[in-house]
């Protein structure tokens, strides 16, 4: 699916931390749209001859847009996105970036925010607690990172929030507890960015401290890890289409080479952009869209990571 | 629908007017720990009043509890009920039920004199449980006396709190210093329920904080699509909007937010 695109200039680069670096866009031409607190961008950067897409938070102030402003932090694994930021993008240089999308909005709801991030997980929060504080809306933040040196914005942070951003060290052996969800005022809402072991904890222990489901908000920067993927044979009813997936590609990636106009948004299952019924066979879901509740009852699946149980799957697309 | 049929074990009275059943399962499965049904069988015979139940044990050999107001029971009915000491007892899968959700940590009991029915079996199911549970009760005139309700409370070693009217000023205070792990179970009159569940939600309760139903007539309100003033929902489908005199045609659109049906202006 052809999907509108915009055409932005890097402005500034500014090195954050050892490993993270900040990325200033501003608009070739014209304005850029407005975002708010928690959305991201989709960058379309060359590989090889081809494209990849990697998605990163928009960590500027909602009230501005002037400009969109990005942190990336540099992967040792990476499959192309991180090291071509740090080691090719100049300034001046021009990408083309996605409109900004939401994928964790703050709740209009909620009577006070509680922000928990590991390491580069700070990002989506930094554009939601200036948009928050503007408001004057009640918020603090619990912060895990290596040290000082390594925890991005870390002055920036403190010189706005002060005693509302508390930060964890694991050189000073300080460890970010669960606990700081224990007790909190009703209406409360508690959202996590990070890796996802600590994603994991924080869940759990918000689901025992009582919290409601949908006051427990959170945002993973990859697929979340659910086991060893097996080949199998997807038949797409609408397209007349059978495509075979191999364990080592998705099923929305298969349709997507094979021309299918398959939507999607964020491809690591969060999102539910690329939700799809399925008439026959059994899904081995491993998305965080739906609910286990829709699991169960509705015949749908979420191709960008949930495969079959089954050798076949008969898809409506 | 699905009848569940118990063998009693054993009756008895609570308060002087709640007539209760201790009965096991024979045929059917009752799959919610508490709820409300309308109308049972005793022995053979339907009494069409409602009832509340709560399942003490779930499984083969499922136990519950049936409790109804004999009050709401003709002379013959209440007869018939005081001399049932066996045999059998049927009802159908229940109307309402309600969801203790067993990750929070504390329950606010919030109820009136038309909710205490609903009442019992929600203050079994969690004192089985050992939940911390504390009682509101909203009585609504100085003449009505909860004594004997507040002493049922207390012999579960629940707080009981008396409240002579809703004052949302006050009450408010206490929802707001809540904390994340406190479940609200309101069941009283449409009334209070629908205006605790708005304050409810306005203090940042989410939906699944909040468990319960209201007892009697719930007043239906429509929303003018001209005016955008509100009002009470007739019997027929169009009506006249009594503020500004449009014609309305009413729908079955409900917006939880204004709780009322959209009325959209007839042509």
């Amino acid at each position: 699916m052809d999907t509108p695109k915009l055409k932005v200039r890097v402005f500034e680069i500014k090195e954050e931390t050892p490993a993270v670096k900040s990325f200033k866009l501003v608009a070739v031409q014209g304005e850029l749209p407005r975002f708010s607190g928690g959305a991201h961008i989709t960058a379309y950067l060359p590989d090889k001859g081809n494209s990849i897409e990697r998605h990163y938070s928009l960590i500027g102030d909602p009230k501005q847009n002037a400009f969109y402003k990005i942190a990336v932090r540099r992967s040792e694994t990476s499959r192309g996105g991180s090291a071509y930021w740090h080691d090719r993008i100049r300034t001046g240089d021009a990408i083309e970036i996605s409109y900004p999308k939401n994928h964790l909005p703050l709740s209009f709801e909620a009577k006070h925010h509680v922000f928990v991030a590991g390491g580069i997980g700070i990002t989506p929060f930094m554009a939601m607690m200036a948009e928050l504080s503007a408001a004057g809306t009640s918020f603090e933040l619990h912060y895990a990172a290596a040290s000082e040196e390594h925890c991005a914005f870390y002055e920036d942070i403190r010189r706005k929030y002060g005693k509302r951003a508390r930060f964890y060290f694991s050189s000073k052996q300080q460890r970010m507890p669960t606990s700081v969800m224990w007790k909190q005022r009703i209406g409360t809402h508690v959202y996590f960015c990070g890796p996802e072991g600590m994603i994991t904890q924080f869940r759990n222990a918000a689901v025992r401290y009582g919290y409601p489901s949908s006051s427990i908000h959170y945002e993973l920067f990859s697929p979340p890890q659910t086991g060893p993927c097996h080949p199998f044979k997807a038949v797409l009813t609408k397209s007349n289409a059978i495509l075979y997936v191999p364990a080592n590609k998705s099923l929305l990636d298969v349709m997507l080479e094979h021309g299918i106009n398959a939507a999607y948004s964020c491809k690591i299952g969060g999102c539910g952009s690329c939700e799809i019924e399925v008439e026959h066979g059994e899904v081995d879901h491993r998305d965080f869209f739906l609910s286990d509740h829709e699991k169960t009852t509705r015949n749908v699946m979420i191709p960008c990571v949930s495969r079959a149980k089954s050798d076949q799957l008969v898809i409506h697309l | 629908m699905v009848k569940t049929t118990y063998h009693i074990l054993q009756s008895g009275t609570l308060m002087s007017r709640f007539f209760y059943i201790h009965a096991e399962i024979i045929q059917g499965e009752l799959e919610k720990t508490t709820g409300r049904v309308h109308g049972f069988e005793i022995n053979g015979i339907w009494l069409d009043h409602p009832a509340t139940f709560v399942r003490l044990s779930g499984g083969p050999g499922q136990h519950v509890r049936l409790y109804t107001d004999l009050q709401a029971c003709s002379e013959p009915e209440t007869l018939l009920l005081r001399e049932t000491k066996s045999g059998t007892v049927r009802f159908n899968s229940p109307s309402q039920t309600v969801t203790v959700h067993e990750n929070k940590h504390r329950y606010l009991l919030l109820t009136d004199q038309t909710g205490i029915l609903q009442s019992l079996p929600l203050l079994v199911a969690l004192g089985r449980q050992g939940r911390l549970t504390e009682v509101y009760y909203f009585q609504d005139h100085d003449r009505e006396s909860p004594n004997a309700f507040g002493k049922f409370v207390k012999s579960l070693s629940y707080p009981f709190h008396r409240i002579r009217e809703l004052e949302e000023s006050s009450f408010s205070r206490l929802l707001r210093k809540q904390t994340v792990d406190v479940q609200l179970l309101i069941v009283c009159d449409w009334d209070k329920y629908s205006r605790l569940l708005r304050l409810s939600r306005n203090l940042g309760y989410a939906n699944e904080d909040i468990e319960g139903y209201f007892t009697g007539e719930k007043e239906e309100r429509v929303f003018c699509a001209r005016c955008y003033k509100i009002q009470k929902k007739l019997a027929e489908p169009e009506m006249t909007c009594r503020h500004c005199g449009t014609s309305l045609s009413v729908s079955k659109h409900y917006s939880p937010r204004i709780e009322a049906y959209l009325g959209y202006v007839s042509l």
